[in-house]
This record gives structure tokens, sequence and C-alpha cells, in this order.
């Protein structure tokens, strides 16, 4: 007989029995891990072995007016490794050296060092290196990092306008703060494989999201009268030993700033080693009494509201004028001065005396629509309102103050748009700094224009407003200003500093608003220089001179401001007889102006190119469109099959686009 | 009969055997090839090295096919005797040489072999040959118990202090199957389970490391880094499969998040390339190569025949069950490979020839003709 006996059967069928139910309870087991908590153990899997690299965006160069860089994205690469990951050290000594172009014993030598983590190279400039490094290969061990540094290439010229960013790349001070969400980009990520040694493996097919760089930021800014403004005002700030000075350009009749600069000096390139009052844009931002710059205001409001003529004939008291208890007095004394006198020689007494003449309801009218107490909506952030008070508050000394520029606060830029309304004959500009936004393909988010907020005061009172501002440059206080042949305007002011009980005796602040040529404003320049401490301090001796310096300069580096005067558009007082727009009173305090349409300035044409959009979804093209000003009209849903205007074709702002969108086909995942 | 081995060897056993070792071969390139870039830039390095080990076990296996098992019952005692030397020798090795923080390999020139596996062998073929000899005093304490228990015992110590318990207990339990399958007087199989529960206790407690790796189980989020890592990965790697599996060779938790992929964790790769359907198809086959060895066994023409076969066809089994039942988290770490998956040339020898000894036990038996099911 040749099978088993019983017994052995018996016992044996136990066994099988005994370990075929272990086997059960293994796959039953297996079935609860796999299938049944399969979704638990897959989180934890991706968890440890996913890793989401983020890749920083491009972040878009901020341009000035004549496509000058002003900005640099320095892209630098560091190599670092683990060395005990690494198999084969020398050939990936040779390949780091045939990319750097360096021996690679150095590298070899690095990477046989015992420690767990050694640096090879750090922050190497993208340029130097000698191939493209393939995002996708693998370099066990291998560390590339990317790292973006933002530097400014001019330094401390439109140190505080540019502004600076932090660590991360976000703007945090200045344009790069205020246009950060257009300068940005959107960071792209994408998943990388680790390994049990955290290792990083990059495979193709694991998702990823691709990175936007930032759009371009092109600036009404001109670099080289930036530089002007910023050497001239920095030499008198040291001359005069002052506490502080800010300085603008502008262009008086499109309301472009075309430089705007502050002292004391700050460069981005390095925001922590100056004090945080040089960081901020001080035209903006610092507020200060006006003086006699703002004496515009009352002879606006004199000439236009027909009390008086500038021939008229005003007596000044012999220097002093007695309000209630205080008296003001004349830097000279004078008997009698004309009208155009008193401008011409800024006599406090005369214009004191002219004020009370038309009464406070016009001086505050005329303060409103010269725009003093209101943001002027430039976009730059930080700016301050200035200080004017509500009309209520007035009493007769308020009244006399004001007249002459005190007991209110403007800022520089506040005051440059209140000379361009007269410079351009009437219009208040809103301040322009961007000419336009666009992306890295040139697709156009943004174009900058001229707007118009409202008109001052009509163009007869304008004309004699600059000829009086003229005559204070050519025999006036501000005849420190006049250059031979360049026919400038301008108009003088030193406010005494207010100290505690009043007004200081010793601290000034020296300012000079001028224009020219005064027929045809083309450059409009604010200087202000605060509390100078030498043998000066009016705004004819200390802040006269360097605006003369900056115009000087100007036209010697450049013709082009006369050679072009024939082409250039017609004075604008011709358009404005067309204009119909009927000035309001302004009694009510508004934290912004109201925005008029132009109906002067409508007609320019400003286009841009027609973006593709097939494919994209409404949700993208409405965004694209939006940003251009576009009006939109959607038929169907899904992604975009047809769009009038055509691709590239010109549009302006109120084109009105057609999208046609269909379903999309199910795509291939 | 001696003149048609192929048509008369088991084919069922045959081609479950070829199909674990090529599936083997497929699974062990995919787990080792992420290790093997890791240690030798060489993503081939362990497929050829187990590819060597397979030749090596078939030519083991083949000579095993072709020799008459019965040859094997008269120098039984003679092999176990080799075994436990062998044992002393890679200890006493050990003592000399002191390489080796532990004296589980061998040296023979050029091969390292594990002498506990050899040893393991060997007791079966002892116990069966020594139950099949003394089928009338099987129940005497002198004659017919002591002898095999003391072999068993002492193989069972030397591979304990070696120290390698897994291995250690699998032997032990097999000798006490074999014992009691051979009908051994249940009292005198208590004294043994007596002696090796206090000698385990003993074991246990000298090396808290196995406390440790029993409380694991029970406890496998608590310290993820340290004690339960492995467990924590290899139920990770498990469950990352899920159903269908990520597909042969997507492995992600093989990039040496799985400690030991190539060996004593190579199911849980298949389990994560393959999925529980895979993997399910691989426990099935590995369940039908020991049923049908059990059935091959029975059929034997001797009780030799009977233990051996069912010896051999358990140890496999037990090897399967205990490895992936560390692997699921129901048995605490061992370190047992997986016949024919984990990378390993003993063990693939191993389970060669046992599978070479059982389809020679099939020749001849009367099995042939049968259809293929558990009669």
């Amino acid at each position: 007989m040749a099978n088993a006996t019983k017994s052995i059967r018996h016992r044996v069928f136990g066994l099988t029995a005994l370990l075929s139910l272990i086997w059960v309870l293994i796959v039953a087991r297996l079935f609860s891990i796999q299938v049944i908590n399969g979704q638990k153990y897959k989180a934890k899997c991706k968890r440890q072995a996913d890793y989401r690299k983020v890749i920083a965006p491009l972040r878009g160069i901020i341009f000035d007016r004549n496509k000058k860089p002003l900005t640099i994205d320095v892209v630098q690469i560091s190599f670092s490794a683990h060395p005990n990951l690494i198999t084969d050290k020398l050939s990936l000594a040779k390949e780091i050296s045939s990319w750097l172009g360096n021996n690679n014993e150095k590298y070899l030598n690095t990477l046989q060092s015992d420690r767990t983590f050694v640096w090879l190279e750090r922050n190497i400039p993208q340029d130097q290196i000698h191939t493209l490094l393939d995002e996708n290969k693998n370099y066990p061990g291998l560390i590339i990092d990317r790292n973006i540094h933002r530097q400014y290439p001019f330094g401390e010229i439109g140190g505080q306008l540019i502004g600076f960013t932090d660590v991360d790349n976000r703007g945090i001070s200045g344009l790069e703060l205020e246009f950060d969400p257009y300068l940005s980009g959107e960071p792209g990520w994408k998943i990388i494989q680790k390994d049990g040694l955290g290792r990083l493996n990059n495979r193709p097919d694991l998702p990823f999201k691709e990175t936007i760089d930032g759009n371009d930021v092109i600036l009404t800014i001109d670099h080289e009268y930036q530089t002007i403004l910023h050497e001239e005002l920095n030499s008198a700030f040291f001359e005069h030993n002052a506490d502080k000075a800010m300085g603008i350009i502008i262009d008086p009749k499109s309301g472009e700033i075309l430089a705007m600069a502050s002292a004391p000096l700050f460069n981005p390139n390095k925001p922590f080693n100056y004090p945080v009052s040089s960081q901020k844009n001080r035209v903006t931002a610092d507020i200060f009494e006006p003086g006699s710059t703002f004496k515009i205001v009352t002879a606006t409001a004199a000439l236009e509201e027909n009390h008086v003529h500038p021939e008229d004939s005003i007596h000044c008291e012999k220097g002093f004028i007695k309000i209630g208890k205080n008296t003001i007095s004349d830097h000279k004394k004078y008997n009698t001065l004309t009208f155009s006198e008193i401008i011409k020689k800024s006599s406090n007494v005369g214009t004191i005396t002219v004020a009370q003449k038309i009464g406070k309801d016009y001086i505050f009218k005329y303060a409103r629509k010269y725009g003093f107490g209101v943001k002027t909506g430039i976009q730059f952030p930080g700016e301050s309102n200035g200080i004017v008070h509500p009309l209520k508050e007035w009493n007769d000394l308020m009244l006399a103050q004001v007249a002459i520029g005190h007991g209110l606060c403007c800022t520089a830029l506040q005051l440059a748009y209140a000379y361009s309304a007269i410079a351009n004959g009437g219009f208040l500009l809103k301040p322009q700094i961007v000419k336009s936004i666009q992306t890295k393909d040139g697709i156009v988010l943004y174009k900058g224009k001229p707007q118009y907020i409202r008109r001052v005061a009509s163009v007869e009172t304008m004309t004699t407003m600059r000829e009086l501002v003229r005559l204070t440059v050519q025999s006036g206080t501000g005849s420190r200003a006049d250059v031979h042949g360049m026919a400038i305007a301008g108009k003088t002011g030193t406010a005494q500093k207010v100290i505690k009980n009043g007004y200081s005796h010793t601290d000034y602040v020296a300012t000079f608003v001028g224009f020219f040529p005064v027929n045809n404003p083309k450059l409009l320049c604010v200087i202000v220089i605060d509390n100078p401490k030498g043998k000066t301090h009016t705004g004819g001796e200390v802040s006269a001179p360097v605006v003369k310096e900056v115009f000087t300069r100007i036209v010697n580096q450049s013709d082009e401001i006369f050679l072009k005067e024939d082409n250039i558009q017609r004075p604008i007082t011709k358009y404005a007889k067309i204009d119909e727009i009927t000035t309001t009173r302004i009694n009510s305090i508004r934290t912004k102006r109201a925005e008029v349409p132009n109906p002067l300035l409508s007609s320019l044409q400003y286009t841009s190119r027609m973006p593709n959009l097939y494919g994209k979804t409404s949700s993208e093209a409405i965004g694209i469109l939006q940003r251009m000003g576009m009006s939109i009209g959607i038929k169907g849903s899904g992604l975009v099959v047809s769009q009038t205007p055509s691709i590239g074709s010109l549009v302006t702002s109120n084109t009105q686009c057609q999208l046609i969108l269909k379903p999309p086909r199910l795509s291939v995942e | 009969m001696t003149n048609n081995h192929y048509r008369a060897m088991d084919q069922p056993y045959l081609i479950i055997t070829i199909l674990l070792v090529g599936l083997g071969f497929v699974i062990q390139y995919s787990a080792s090839s992420a290790l093997a870039v890791a240690r030798f830039n060489d993503p081939g390095f362990y497929m050829r090295g187990h590819l060597i080990r397979i030749i090596a076990g078939l030519i083991i296996g083949a000579f095993f096919l072709m020799l008459n098992y019965q040859r094997l019952k008269s120098v039984a005692f003679w092999i176990a005797l080799l075994g436990i030397i062998l044992l002393i020798t890679s200890l006493i090795h050990n003592k000399i040489t002191n390489t080796h923080s532990t004296a589980r390999w061998l040296s023979i020139g050029p091969f390292n072999a594990q002498p506990s596996e050899f040893a393991k062998f060997a007791i079966i073929i002892y116990l069966s040959s020594f139950i099949d000899r003394h089928q009338k005093d099987l129940h005497d304490l002198k004659g017919g118990f002591l002898p095999p228990a003391l072999v068993m015992l002492t193989t069972v110590l030397l591979v304990i202090i070696e120290p390698d318990f897994s291995t250690g207990t699998v032997i032990a339990l097999l000798g006490i199957t074999l014992l009691t399958i051979g009908g051994m007087k249940l009292l005198h199989l208590s004294y043994l389970f007596g002696l090796i529960a206090i000698t385990s206790v003993i074991a246990i407690i000298r090396s808290p490391y196995k406390i440790n790796r029993i409380l694991t189980l029970f406890n496998p989020d608590k310290d993820i880094q340290g004690t339960s890592y492995q467990i924590n990965q290899s139920l990770i790697t498990l469950g990352n499969g899920g159903f269908w599996g990520r597909g042969l060779a997507d492995s992600v938790e093989k990039n040496l998040f799985l400690p030991d992929p190539h060996t004593d964790f190579v199911f849980s790769v298949a389990g994560e390339e393959l999925g529980f359907i895979g993997i399910t198809i691989l426990l099935i086959l590995f369940l039908l190569i020991f049923l049908r060895g059990i059935q091959i066994s029975l059929k034997a023409p001797d009780i030799f025949g009977n233990l051996l076969g069912i010896g051999l066809s358990t140890s496999m089994f037990l090897y399967v069950i205990i490895n992936i039942g560390v692997v699921c988290g129901i048995f605490p770490v061992t370190g047992l490979p997986l016949p024919f998956l984990s990378y390993g040339g003993s063990s693939m020898i191993y389970n060669l020839a046992c599978a070479g000894i059982i389809l020679n036990i099939s020749k001849q038996s009367q099995l042939k003709e049968q259809p293929f099911y558990w009669s």
C-alpha cells in the first residue's frame, strides 16, 4: 500500500485547515488595507512622496517713458548637494564644471566632504551658466535653486519713487507696492516626487501649473529729467543744510509726471540702511504750508470774480496789517502797489487786502477748485490730503492767513497741479504716472490718458495769471529763476514753519514753482526746501535757482522742447473755447475728486492690439478684455471659437468685442 | 518508470512553480530597481543577481528531481549532523573573524550561505526519516521521542543564538508539526511545547527589540519614524496600490521609502504595483502549490515520502504566511523571505530544492491521472 495512514491524513487535514484559515485572514486583511482603507494610505503616500515645488515668476519691469528699464530682475542660481546621496561624484563634478566653466576638482573636493549638506555655488547669475539647465533631468542629491533678486540699476535716483520689494519679491513701497498686482505675476508649481531619502525625482507626467510672469509698467517718468532733478535737488539740499527737500517736474498739459525726487537720499537696493522716513516719497506724502505760492488762489479768485484788475492800485498800509490782535507784515514796506506788483513783489499786506475784499467764500472756493485739501488721486501709495480747514471755522485771521498761504497745508504734488492749471489755460488735471501696463507678450492691459477734473478759471484769467507769474520771474521775487531766452514763469514762497506758539522766525520752507515757456508751457517744476539753514532762506533765493538749473539742463540736454515747437499741439486755450462745462460751487469736503469726462481729450485714440482669445474660457476672455477696458458681448458657453475683432487688429478701449463660445469636445487627458 | 520522468511528474505543480519563479523575477526587478540605482547606480544589479540565484536553484532543484528521494532516508542522520556542524562552524567563524554582528552567514569562498536554511532542510529530512524507521517505538520516550526531539532542539538552539529567532521558531514549529503528524504521543509533545515556550520567553526578554516589534503590532501609529517605520511604510505601500494597482514598475514607495523593497517587503511592492487583484492571484498560486504539495505527499509510496513532502510544503507555505502576515501587519517584523520573490540565494535554492523533491515524490505516487482538486 502506498497511501498515507489514516492518522496522518487526519492530522494533515487539521494542519491544512489551520494554515488555510490564516491564508483567508491574510486575504481579508489585504482587502481591508487596499480596498477599504486604500484612500487613507494613498493620501499618506502623497503626503510623504509629493513635493510641491513653487516656481517664482519673473517680476514685471518698471520702465521709464523711453523704455529705459528702472528695475532689473537678476536670476541667480545656487547649487547645493547632499554628498552622501551622490553615487558618482566625479561625473557629477565634471558635469557641474562644464556648466560653470570651472575646474571640476573644486566641486569634487566639496562633494567628497562627509557633511550631509554642502553648497557648491551660491547665487551665480544666470548668464554665467554655459548651458541651459534641463529642468526635468535628475541629478540625485544635487539641488538647483533659482532665486530672483530685484535690483535697481539707478539706485538713489528715483529711489523713493520706485520703491522696493521684500525678500519674497513682493512690492512693499512706492510704485513697486502700488503696481504689485500687475508686476508680481503668478507663481507656478509642479509636483515632484520625493524618495525615501528626500531626493527629488522630476517626472514630466506629474501635475504642474505654469508660471505667469508679471506685467511691465511703463512710467511717464523720464529718467533723464529724473536724474537732473535728483542731482539739483540734492545739491541744494546739501548746500543749504536743509531738513528735507522735494521736487517734481510735470507736463502741465497732459498731467504726466516726468520726474519726482525727495531728499534725503534713499537707495532701494539697500532699503534697510536708511531711516524709514527716507523711504517715503515726500512729494506726495509730506505736507507743508505753501506760503506765498498760494497767493495765486487769491489772485485767481480776484481776477475771475472781477474784483480787481491787474492795473488796480491797492494800498499796502506801509507794510503792516492788523487783524484783531495779530499783525502781519511785509518783508519790505510798500505804500501803494498795483495788483500785479503785489504778486510780483509778493506783498502779504496787499494780498490780504484783496482777499478781504473778495471774502472768504471765494477764497475757499478757489482753494478747492485748485485742488487743495483733496487727494489728487495719483496712483501712488500714501498720498496726503493736505489740510484746508472747513469754511465755517474760518475767521478773519484765518482768511488773512490763508490768503498768503498759511493756516493750510498742501503737498508739492498738489501745488504742481494747481500751477499746471495756470500753465495749461485753466484745467485741473489728474496726475498721471503710468503710461501703460503690458504683458510680456505686448498685450496692453492699461493705458494712461490725460484725465481732466475741472476748469479752475477762464482762459482770460489764466492768461493774466501767466503774465503775473512771468513778471515775478522777470523782475520780482523769482528773478533768480530767470534765464535769458527761456521765458520762465514762476512764483516764490517762503513760509514760516509752525512751532509750538505760532510761527518760527528762524525756520522756513522755501518754495518755488516755475514753468516755461510761458505762452505754451512744456514743463512745470516745483522745488520745496524745508528749513534751509544757510545765509538765505527765501523761496526766491533758495528754490528758484534750483528750478532754473533744472530747466537749463533739460534744455541743454535736449533741444527737443524748442525744436518741436511747430509740431506740437496747438495751444490748449483754443480748445478751451469749446468747453461748455459749467463750474459748480464746491463747499463740501470730498475725499476724492469727481471725475468728469473730458470732451477735449476723448477724441484721442488709445489703441492696442486685439489679443488671441481662441480656446480661452469665458472668464479668462472677459478678464483679458476687461483689463483692456473693452466692452464684451458673449454668445454661447464653453470655450471661445470665434472673436470679432480678429486677432491683432487695432482696437480702442471702447471697442465692442463679440465672442462666440462653444462647449469643448472631450479633452484628452 | 525511469525513462519517462517528464510525463510522470506532476504537471500542475511544475507549472505553478514555474509561474511563481517567473512572476517573482518580474516583481523582483521592478521592486529592486530604485534601490539598485541608489546603491550601485545600475537598475539591473539585483535583477541579474536574482537571475543567477534562480539558475543555481534550478540546478539544485533538477538534481533533487533526478535523485530518488528515498536515498535521502539512509543519510538523513548525517545530513542533520552536517546541519549542526555548519551552524557551529558559523558561530566559531563569527567569533574568530568578528566581521559580522550576527552569524547568520557562512562564507565559503565567494559564496555566502545561510546555514539555518540548510539546517531547516536537514531537520525535515531527519525527522521524516526517523519517524519512518521507528514506527514501532514512536510512543517510547527514550527510543522514539527523545532522539529526534534532542536533534531538533539542538538545531533550534544553535539557530536562535546565531541569532535568528524567527528561523529558529519556524524550525521548531516545523519539527513539532512533523512529530505531531508522524504520530508522537501528545504527552511527549507537551513537554516539548513547554520547553519551547520557556526558551521563547527567555529569548524575548533578553532582547527588548523583539518586545517593541510585538508592541508595534498593536499600535502602529506610535513612533512612526522609529520601530514602526517599516510596518507603516509597508501598509502605505499596499494601500497605495488600491484594488487595481498602480501598474508594473510604477511603485512610489519602492523609491527608498520602504526599507528592503527587494527582500522582506517585496510583497508590498507587488501589492502597490499589481493591486489587490494581482496579489490575490499571487496568494492563490501560493495556496495551490501548498495544497498540491500536500496532495502529492499523501499519495507517496512510504511514510518518509508522506512526511518529507508535508514538511517541505508546509515550510514553504509557513514562510509565505509569515512574510505576508508581517507585510500586512498581522505578525511582528521577523525578517523571513517570501519564497520565489525575495532576493536571496539560500531561500531560492531551498525552495527550488523543495519543489524538486516534491516533484520527485510525485513521480512515485499514484496521483498521475487524478484531476487537480483537494480529495
